[in-house]
C-alpha cells in the first residue's frame, strides 16, 4: 500500500472521524451502524490505487460514505426480498441454512455486477444464465425477438463476467 | 488468479459463449470455437473465467433469484442514491470491483469439468484417471514424480520407476508403490482407497484392500474398501442399499445446480448400478424403483418428493 494514501486516510479519520459518524447516524437513525459504516468508509478509501488530492475533505468523505450507505440499504433491501421470497418457496424445497448464506452472498454480488441494466436485460440473464433456458424459450416467454434476446445476453455478460 | 482481460478478448469471449448457447450451434461453430481457443492462451483464460462465474450462478438457481434481484429500491436508498448523483462520483472513482473468488484447479495441468471423466498417460506410463469437477497437477522430473490432487478425485495406476510417486493432497504427500489406487477429496481429509501395491505416510503403510481417511496426522479409519467406490472409471455409480438423500449428494457431483430431496424420502434406499453419463436417466429409473416423483423449479435446480397416490 502506497504510504502516502495511508497516512492521508488517517489524518481524515483523526480530523473528521467523528463528524462522519455523526453525518451517517443521522441518516441511518441507528448508532451502531453508524459506527460500522463509518468504519467501512475508511477500509474503502484504503483500498483505494492512489492518495486523493484533497481540496474538500469532508465532502470527499461524504462522497465516499454515500456509497457506503447505498451499498448498506441495497443489502437490507435484498435481505428483506430475499427472505421474503424464500418463504413463499415450499417447505421441501427450501435450501438449507448453509445454501442460503452462500446464495445471497453470490445474489449480492450479482446484483452488484448487473446494478444499472434494465429490468428487462437482468430477466432475460437470469433466465439463460441462472434457469438454463434455451434462448428461443426465452425469446417466447418474454416476448421479444431472437436478436433481442442475443442483443440483451451480450450486454449483461460484458457486465457479469468482465466489469465492462 | 489475474481475471482481468483486454476488452477485446472478453467480447470474443461473450460472444462465442452467447452463440455456444443458441439453439442453431452446430458442428462447424464449434469447431470454429475451438480453433479459437486453440489461437491464444488468454482466449482459454477469459473462457475458463466465464464457465467458473456460470458454475456459481448455476449454484444459486432457484425461484428466490428472480424475486430477490428485481426488489425495487426502497425510498430510503432512492434518497441517497439521488444524492449520490448530485454530489457526482468522480472523486470516488478508482474503488470499484473485487474480482471473483477464484476456484481451485482452474490452471491445473489436468482437469475434468462437471460431468466428465478424463484419462490420461502420463510420461511414466501411469495411467491417471479424473472423475467430475477435479482437478491435478503433475511435475516430473530426474528425481521424483509429483502428482497433486487440487480438487475432485482421481484413480491412479501407478507404473514401475525408479523414482519414488508423491501423491499430494490438501493435508499432506502420501507415497505410492505401483498398484492401482482411488483417493477423493473432501473438506479437511482425502479419502484414500488401494485396490493393489501399497500407499504410505510417515512410515505407516496402507494395504491392498483396505481404504482410510488421510489426514494432516496421518491415516484415520482404516477400513476395507468398498469394491464400489471405483465403479466410476467405468462410468457407473454403483449403490448398495444407499440412502436416497447420500445417493443424490454422490450423483449430485456430475450435475450443475441444486440436487436434493424431501425429508420424507430422505432414507428410502437404493440399489442398483447406475450409467453417469445420463444423470436425467438416472433420475427417470428412481421415479420407476421408488415412490418419488422429480420436481423441476429450473432445469439446475432438482427436488425428489414423495410421489402422491
Amino acid at each position: 500500500m502506497p504510504s502516502a494514501l495511508s497516512s492521508t486516510v488517517e489524518g481524515l479519520y483523526h480530523a473528521h472521524h467523528s463528524w462522519l459518524t455523526g453525518w451517517l447516524r443521522r441518516r441511518l437513525g441507528c448508532p451502531q451502524s453508524a459506527a460500522d459504516l463509518a468504519q467501512d468508509t475508511y477500509v474503502r478509501l484504503l483500498q483505494a490505487r492512489e492518495a486523493p488530492q484533497l481540496v474538500e475533505p469532508r465532502a470527499f468523505l461524504a462522497t465516499v460514505a454515500k456509497r457506503v450507505l447505498c451499498n448498506h440499504l441495497r443489502r437490507q433491501e435484498l435481505e428483506r426480498a430475499y427472505l421474503q421470497a424464500l418463504s413463499q418457496v415450499p417447505e421441501q424445497m427450501a435450501p438449507s441454512e448453509e445454501q442460503k448464506a452462500v446464495i445471497f452472498e453470490t445474489l449480492l454480488e450479482l446484483d452488484r455486477l448487473l446494478d444499472g441494466l434494465p429490468p428487462l436485460v437482468k430477466r432475460t440473464f437470469l433466465l439463460a444464465q441462472v434457469d438454463g433456458l434455451g434462448q428461443t424459450e426465452i425469446a417466447r416467454e418474454l416476448g421479444i425477438s431472437l436478436a433481442t434476446v442475443k442483443r440483451y445476453l451480450n450486454k449483461a455478460a460484458l457486465r457479469c463476467y468482465f466489469a465492462l | 488468479m489475474n481475471t482481468s482481460f483486454s476488452s477485446q478478448v472478453a467480447e470474443q469471449a461473450v460472444h462465442w459463449l452467447i452463440e455456444s448457447q443458441g439453439d442453431d450451434f452446430d458442428q462447424a461453430q464449434q469447431q470454429a470455437l475451438q480453433h479459437w481457443l486453440l489461437a491464444d492462451h488468454e482466449h482459454q483464460r477469459a473462457w475458463a473465467h466465464i464457465q467458473q462465474v456460470n458454475q456459481r450462478l448455476r449454484g444459486v438457481a432457484s425461484p428466490v433469484v428472480h424475486a430477490t434481484l428485481q426488489a425495487p429500491p426502497s425510498p430510503a436508498r432512492r434518497r441517497a442514491l439521488k444524492a449520490l448523483l448530485l454530489v457526482g462520483v468522480a472523486s470516488a472513482a478508482g474503488m470499484g470491483l473485487q474480482s471473483h473468488n477464484p476456484l481451485p484447479g482452474l490452471m491445473a495441468d489436468y482437469r475434468s469439468p462437471v460431468g466428465q471423466r478424463r484419462r490420461t498417460h502420463l510420461d511414466d506410463g501411469s495411467l491417471l484417471q479424473l472423475n467430475t469437477r477435479s482437478a491435478v497437477d503433475v511435475r516430473f522430473d530426474g528425481q521424483q514424480r509429483v502428482v497433486r490432487l487440487l480438487e475432485g478425485e482421481l484413480a491412479l495406476d501407478v507404473a514401475r520407476d525408479a523414482r519414488p510417486l508423491l501423491l499430494r493432497t490438501a493435508e499432506g504427500a502420501l507415497q505410492l508403490h505401483s498398484g492401482h489406487f482411488n483417493v477423493r477429496e473432501f473438506e479437511g481429509f482425502s479419502l484414500v482407497s488401494v485396490f493393489s501395491g501399497q500407499a504410505s505416510f510417515a512410515g505407516q503403510p496402507l494395504l491392498p484392500g483396505q481404504r482410510a481417511r488421510f489426514t494432516a496426522k496421518g491415516w484415520q479409519a482404516i477400513a476395507p474398501l468398498d469394491p464400489n467406490s471405483g465403479a466410476w472409471v467405468d462410468g457407473m455409480l454403483v449403490a448398495s442399499q444407499m440412502r436416497l438423500t447420500d445417493f443424490l449428494a454422490e450423483l449430485g457431483r456430475y450435475r450443475q445446480g441444486q440436487l436434493g430431496c424431501s425429508e420424507r424420502v430422505a432414507d428410502l434406499r437404493v440399489s442398483g448400478s447406475y450409467p453417469l453419463d445420463d444423470s436425467e436417466r438416472i433420475l427417470q429409473m428412481l421415479e420407476v424403483a421408488l415412490p418419488v416423483r422429480v420436481r423441476r423449479f429450473t432445469r439446475y435446480w432438482v427436488t425428489l418428493e414423495p410421489r402422491l397416490s
